[in-house]
């Protein structure tokens, strides 16, 4: 199995996985782990695909702050997609229960899809509203 | 004998979802089992369970503000693009809060940049922060615009 170069666990950590869940993510696992916001813990998905990061939010629970939580969780996806060098990173929000947030998401191009969930997650089929976007990466 | 029988048993008892996701909470349970429980207890599906939980409330409920609380807002402007404040509620005053420990943060492509959080408000209305984060993403269309295409699609 894989093991992440200093700069990819560091990446993966300020996402928010840890311990074995690193080493489970470099297996092509999906994770799902908790990710810090400016209240309590956020839960997230994440998997690596070929060239694709899959990473998404399945719930967060912060009112106040969580504008600056989802923006940091969306910067930090990006750091990993760099760090493992992929070209596509799919950002999504696992069913989403508000509809203005829904509508929202939609407005801003992600698309509604009938995914796989999670085992941790009580396995079966999730909805997510998901858009890829092209990975930069540092000259 | 299931890995959730005992929070089975309160389902038989009566329990609603929302009490047996409490007493899991009180018996220290995080939120990712506490998911995975009431979908095998309930047959619930994911945005059912995250209802629940509680997931729903963080879209609609109100900052909390009081003496002492970190509230937050955000705003955008030609020169800094989007950004996010935070800041410590100092007292109450009348219908404002006085606030002081400012940061600021701007939105850029490698992250939350904090910045000198010059030009920040001293005293917001209370009214502001009973917006629900769902209310405050859709006022906020065009920083998330931004937001989506900042430096992610050029070169």
């Amino acid at each position: 199995m894989p093991k992440p170069t200093k700069q990819q666990a560091e990446a993966l950590a300020a996402l928010g996985l840890a311990g074995d869940q690193l080493d489970a993510f470099c297996g092509g696992e999906e994770v799902v782990f908790f990710f810090p916001t400016q209240k309590e813990p956020g839960i997230g998905v994440i998997q690596l695909a070929a060239e694709r990061l899959r990473c998404g939010i399945v719930s967060i629970k912060d009112p106040g702050g969580g504008l600056m939580s989802l923006a940091r969780f969306r910067a930090n996806s990006f750091r990993v997609a760099r760090a493992f060098q992929v070209t596509e990173l799919e950002l999504f929000g696992a069913a989403v229960v508000n509809p203005r947030f829904a509508e929202l998401l939609q407005r801003q191009s992600f698309v509604r899809r009938i995914v796989a969930c999670p085992d941790d997650l009580g396995g079966g089929e999730m909805e997510i509203l998901a858009k890829t976007f092209e990975v930069p990466f540092d000259e | 004998m299931s890995e959730f029988s005992s929070y089975d048993q309160l389902r038989l008892a009566g329990k609603t979802a929302a009490e047996v996701y409490a007493t899991a909470k009180a018996h220290g349970m995080d939120d990712i089992r506490a998911i995975r429980m009431l979908r095998t207890v309930f047959g619930m599906s994911l945005g059912e369970a995250k209802e629940a939980i509680g997931v729903a409330k963080t879209f609609v409920e109100p900052q909390e503000v009081a003496v002492g609380t970190t509230v937050y807002w955000e705003g955008a402007d030609t020169v800094d693009g989007p950004w996010i404040a935070q800041a410590r509620v100092k007292k109450i005053e009348g219908d404002c809060a006085v606030i002081a420990d400012h940061r600021k943060f701007l939105i850029r492509p490698e992250g939350l940049v904090e910045v000198e959080p010059h030009g920040l408000l001293e005293r917001i209305r209370l009214s502001y922060f009973e917006k629900g984060l769902a209310s405050r993403l859709q006022q906020s269309a065009e920083f998330w615009q931004e937001l989506a295409t900042l430096g992610y699609g050029g070169s």
